[in-house]
C-alpha cells in the first residue's frame, strides 16, 4: 500500500512538472510573437487540465493577438466562470468586449457591486448559501426545543433567502446559453438558411444569446443591440 | 444544262481551293447500283476514297449519256482511318450502251484513276429483269497505276474490325434489307455499374429520299440518366441496296441498381416514291404520300452496384476511369479573419452530376464553410465528359503558415473492377495576424489623465505564467455536501415534532419561567399571590380572579393536579390572602418567604405533571 502511494506521488509530480514545462514552453513562443503555435501549446495543454483558468485566459490572449477577438472572448469568458475574482481575467475580458462593440459591465450599474455580485463563483455561492441554512437549522430547533435564540433564527432565515435569490439568479445566468460572434463578420438572416434575406451584419466579438436552433443555423438575440436573427452555427462559438 | 454545270462547279471548286495532306496508301474506287437500266431508273454512281484525309472531290469525266440530279458526300472515320464515300444520282438520258470514264482523284500531288463502267440503258419497258452492280478501283500513282476492276460486295455482316458498337447497329440494320426506311438502337454495355456511363445510338436508314423535315422523338427512359452526345450520318449497303443513315448518339448511366429501359425511338416521315413518275418530277415536284412512322427497338438494361468490398471512404459515386482532380486556392498570402476561397475541380468521363458532394476534412485553424458544387458535361467524339467543381470559404482564424491536405477522391474503374483513389496537392497558405488587431484598434489611447501621466494605448495583460493552484475553496467544498443539508432539515424537523409532541411539558416550563421572573421582583403578598395566579392560569388554565378557594382547588382536580399538592396550595393561598385582607389577624411573614414557599410550589406542581 505504501509503495502504491510513493507511486502514485511520483506519477502526479511528474505530471505537474510536466505541465509546467509545457506551459513555460508555449509562453516563450508567446513572447516571441507565434501566436499560433503558443495557442496550439495551450491547447494540448488544456486537454490534460481541463479546467483551469489560467489556460483558458492564455488562450484568449493567443487569440486575441491573432486578432480572432471573438474567440479570445470566449475564452476569457471561461476563465472568469472559472476564477471570478481573478483581475487580469477580468480585465482583458473587459477590454476584447469593448473591442466587439459590448461592455461587460452593463451600462448604470457600478463596477463595485458588479463585482460583488459576481466576487465568488457558483459552486462557491451554493456552499454559503448551504451554510447559511445549516446555521439557520440549528438555531430554529433551538428555538423549538428551547425556545431560545429567536431573533438569531430570523436573522438566518433573512440571510439564507438573499442567498438563495442571489444564487438562483446567478445560476440563471450561467444556465442562459450564450455565444460569440467568431467569424469576422455574421450575417443576421429573417429564417434559418441563407435564401432568408439578411437583416444585419454582425462583427466579431459581439455577444449573443441563444434562443433556439435548426439544422445548422441558431436563432439568436445580439445583447447589445437587441436585434434577433438567425446566424449560421460556424460564424460563432458558444461559450 | 446549267444546273449541270452548277453542279459540276459545286463539285470541283473545293477540289481545286483544297490542299489535300500527304498520301498515305489511298485507294480509289468507283461503283455503279446496276448496270443495266431503263431510262426512267436512277443509277447510282458512288465514288469512295479511301485513306485520304482533309478536302479533296473526285473529278468525274464527261458524261453526255447522264443527267446528275443528286450529290452527297459522307465520311467515316473508324480508328484514324477516312474513307469518303462520294454519291451520284443519275438518269440515263439516252438508251444504249455507254461508258462511264475513269474519274480521277488528285491527291497530294498524285493522280488516282478509277476503271471505266459500262453501263447499258433500254428504254422504259423493254429492260430485262437482270440488274447488277459494277465498281473500278484505282491505286499507286499515276503513272504506275493498274485499275483494278472490282464487284463491291453484298455486304451483310459487320467487318471485323469496326468497334462494337458500330457492329451491333451494322448487323441491325442488315436484318432490315428488305425496307426502305427503319431504325435500330444499340448500346455499347447494357449492364453498367450505377453512374457508368454507356453509349446509347440510334439509328434512322432510308434508302429513299423523304419529304420535308422527319420529325424525330427520343426514347423514353426510365431508371437512367440520358445527355445527347451528338449526331452523324453515313451509308450502308445491305443487300445490294445503298441506305443512308442518320444516327443520334446519347450517353446514358443508370441511376440505381436493377433494370432499366430505353423504349423506343421514332421517327415521323413522308416517303417520296420515284416509281411511275417521270424524270422532270422526279427532279422537281415529287409527289408525297401519307406519312409513316418507323421506331427502333427498346433496349433493356440490368444496372449493377458498385462492389461494397473495398469501398473507399472517399467514393462519392463516380464511375469511370481516366479522372483527374486539382485543388487551389485564390490566395495564398491572407490575414487572419481573411477569407479564403478553395476550389477542387474533378474532370472526367461519363455523368459527374449524381454524384455526392465532396468532403472535406477538418482544417485546424480554419472555420470551414459548406461546400457548394457544380457540375457539368460537354460531348467529346461521340461520348460526355464531365466536370464538378466544388467551392467553399474557409476563414483562418489565427496567424501561422497552414497546410491543406491532400483530399483524395474515388472513383469505380469498371475495366478493372477496383476502386482507384486519386488525390490533390497540398497546398500551402500564410496567415499573418490580423492588422485591425495590431493598428485598427482605438484604445482611446493619447488621452492626458492630468497627474502628469500620458495614456499612450491599453493591451490586454500577460500570460499566467503557471497553472491555476488547487481552485477548489472552503465554500466549494462545502457546495459539494448537499447530504449535510438533509441531516439539518431532518434536525430541523425532529425539532418541530419534539415541540408539538411535548406541548403542554413546554407550557409548564413557559408560566414557571414567567412566574419566577415575577417573584424574583415580588416584594409584598399581593405581587407573590399574583404570579401564583400567573403560573396557574398558564400552567393549567385556571382562573383565579374573583374564585374562591374551593372552586380553584377544584379546578386544579379536575387538571390532574395531585391532592397533596392542592392541599400545599390551598394553605399557601389561604396565608396569601390573610395576609393581603387580615393582615393583623395573621401571624406575619415577610413576602420573601411567601415567594420562596410559591416557587416550591410551583416546582413540584411542575415536576408533578411530568410525572
Amino acid at each position: 500500500m505504501k509503495k502504491m502511494l510513493i507511486a502514485l506521488g511520483l506519477i502526479l509530480w511528474t505530471a505537474a512538472a510536466v505541465g509546467a514545462a509545457d506551459i513555460q514552453s508555449a509562453e516563450a513562443l508567446y513572447r516571441e510573437g507565434k501566436f499560433a503555435a503558443a495557442l496550439g501549446a495551450y491547447e494540448q495543454l488544456l486537454a490534460s487540465y481541463p479546467n483551469d483558468p489560467h489556460l483558458y485566459y492564455n488562450i484568449g490572449n493567443c487569440y486575441f493577438k491573432m486578432g480572432s477577438t471573438g474567440l479570445a472572448v470566449a475564452n476569457y469568458y471561461r476563465a472568469f466562470r472559472l476564477a471570478p475574482r481573478d483581475a487580469d481575467i477580468r480585465h482583458n475580458l473587459t477590454l476584447a468586449l469593448q473591442n466587439g462593440g459590448e461592455r461587460f459591465v452593463p451600462a448604470g450599474m457600478p463596477e463595485v457591486l458588479h463585482k460583488f455580485f459576481f466576487g465568488l463563483r457558483t459552486d462557491e455561492l451554493k456552499g454559503l448559501m448551504l451554510l447559511a441554512l445549516w446555521f439557520f437549522c440549528s438555531l430554529a430547533s433551538i428555538w423549538l426545543i428551547k425556545r431560545r435564540l429567536g431573533r438569531a433564527a430570523v436573522g438566518a432565515l433573512v440571510i439564507v433567502t438573499v442567498l438563495a435569490v442571489w444564487y438562483a439568479w446567478r445560476s440563471k445566468i450561467e444556465k442562459t446559453p450564450l455565444a460569440v460572434v467568431a467569424a469576422p463578420v455574421a450575417e443576421l438572416r429573417s429564417g434559418p438558411g441563407s435564401n432568408f434575406p439578411a437583416s444585419a451584419n454582425v462583427a466579431q466579438g459581439h455577444l449573443l444569446l441563444l434562443q433556439d436552433s435548426k439544422d445548422n443555423w441558431h436563432d439568436v438575440v445580439v445583447k447589445s443591440e437587441g436585434l434577433q436573427g438567425w446566424i449560421q452555427a460556424e460564424a460563432l462559438e458558444k461559450i | 444544262m446549267l444546273k449541270h454545270c452548277c453542279l459540276l462547279l459545286f463539285l470541283f471548286v473545293p477540289f481545286l481551293l483544297s490542299a489535300p495532306p500527304a498520301a498515305n496508301a489511298v485507294t480509289l474506287t468507283a461503283s455503279v447500283n446496276k448496270t443495266v437500266l431503263t431510262t426512267e431508273d436512277e443509277l447510282l454512281l458512288t465514288v469512295t476514297v479511301d485513306g485520304a484525309t482533309g478536302d479533296f472531290t473526285p473529278q468525274l469525266p464527261s458524261m453526255p449519256s447522264f443527267n446528275i440530279y443528286g450529290s452527297s458526300i459522307a465520311r467515316q472515320i473508324i480508328n484514324s482511318h477516312a474513307t469518303t464515300t462520294f454519291e451520284y444520282v443519275m438518269l440515263p438520258r439516252f438508251a444504249g450502251k455507254t461508258v462511264i470514264a475513269p474519274i480521277t482523284l488528285n491527291y497530294a500531288g498524285q493522280t488516282y484513276k478509277t476503271d471505266p463502267i459500262t453501263v447499258t440503258v433500254y428504254r422504259a419497258g423493254s429492260a430485262p429483269n437482270v440488274s447488277s452492280s459494277r465498281s473500278a478501283q484505282a491505286g499507286g500513282n499515276i503513272d504506275t497505276a493498274v485499275p483494278v476492276p472490282r464487284q463491291k460486295p453484298v455486304t451483310t455482316q459487320a467487318p471485323a474490325d469496326m468497334p462494337p458498337l458500330e457492329r451491333s447497329l451494322y448487323n441491325l440494320a442488315a436484318r432490315h434489307g428488305d425496307k426502305d426506311y427503319f431504325m435500330v438502337a444499340a448500346v455499347s454495355n447494357n449492364s453498367p455499374y450505377v453512374n457508368q456511363t454507356v453509349i446509347l445510338a440510334v439509328r434512322f436508314y432510308f434508302s429513299r429520299l423523304f419529304a420535308g423535315n422527319a420529325p424525330y422523338s427520343e426514347p423514353a427512359i426510365s431508371n437512367l440518366f440520358m445527355e445527347p452526345v451528338g449526331s452523324s450520318e453515313g451509308r450502308q449497303t445491305i443487300s445490294g441496296k445503298t441506305y443512308s443513315y442518320i444516327e443520334r448518339r446519347y450517353a446514358v448511366s443508370g441511376v440505381t441498381a436493377g433494370p432499366a429501359k430505353a423504349g423506343e425511338a421514332s421517327v415521323k416521315y413522308t416517303p417520296m416514291g420515284n416509281v411511275h413518275l417521270s424524270v422532270f418530277d422526279r427532279m422537281f415536284a415529287a409527289v408525297s404520300q401519307e406519312p409513316k412512322t418507323v421506331k427502333s427497338n427498346p433496349l433493356s438494361f440490368t444496372i449493377r452496384p458498385t462492389p461494397l468490398k473495398g469501398k473507399p471512404k472517399s467514393f462519392y459515386g463516380a464511375v469511370g476511369s481516366g479522372y483527374s482532380i486539382s485543388a487551389s486556392i485564390d490566395r495564398s498570402r491572407v490575414e487572419a479573419g481573411e477569407a479564403v476561397n478553395l476550389t477542387v475541380n474533378v474532370n472526367g468521363p461519363g455523368n459527374l452530376k449524381p454524384t455526392a458532394d465532396l468532403k472535406l476534412p477538418a482544417l485546424p485553424g480554419f472555420k470551414v464553410y459548406d461546400v457548394a458544387s457544380n457540375a457539368g458535361s460537354v460531348p467529346n467524339n461521340g461520348t460526355l465528359k464531365s466536370y464538378k467543381i466544388f467551392k467553399t470559404v474557409i476563414v483562418p482564424v489565427s496567424s501561422g503558415n497552414y497546410t491543406i491536405p491532400a483530399l483524395d477522391w474515388s472513383y469505380f474503374d469498371p475495366t478493372a473492377k477496383a476502386y482507384r483513389t486519386i488525390r490533390t496537392k497540398p497546398l500551402e497558405i500564410e496567415v499573418t495576424p490580423s492588422s485591425k488587431t495590431d493598428t485598427g484598434f482605438d484604445f482611446g489611447a493619447q488621452s492626458d489623465l492630468g497627474n502628469g501621466f500620458r495614456q499612450l494605448g491599453q493591451d490586454i495583460r500577460y500570460l499566467k505564467s503557471d497553472l491555476a493552484q488547487e481552485n477548489t475553496t472552503f465554500l466549494a467544498r462545502l457546495a459539494k455536501l448537499d447530504i449535510v443539508s438533509y441531516l439539518f432539515a431532518a434536525l430541523l424537523l425532529a425539532a418541530g415534532v419534539f415541540a408539538l409532541m411535548d406541548k403542554q411539558t413546554l407550557a409548564g416550563k413557559r408560566a414557571l419561567s414567567r412566574a419566577r421572573a415575577q417573584l424574583k421582583k415580588a416584594k409584598t403578598e399581593e405581587a407573590v399571590s399574583d404570579a401564583l395566579s400567573v403560573y396557574l392560569q398558564v400552567r393549567y388554565g385556571v382562573h383565579t380572579a374573583s374564585l374562591p378557594l374551593r372552586d380553584i382547588s377544584a379546578a386544579l382536580k379536575k387538571r390532574g393536579c395531585p391532592p397533596e399538592l392542592i392541599k400545599h396550595f390551598e394553605s399557601l393561598w389561604q396565608h396569601l390572602d390573610a395576609a393581603r385582607f387580615a393582615p393583623a389577624a395573621m401571624q406575619r411573614q415577610n413576602a420573601a418567604a411567601l415567594a420562596r414557599q410559591a416557587e416550591e410550589l410551583m416546582k413540584k406542581m411542575d415536576k408533578g405533571s411530568r410525572l
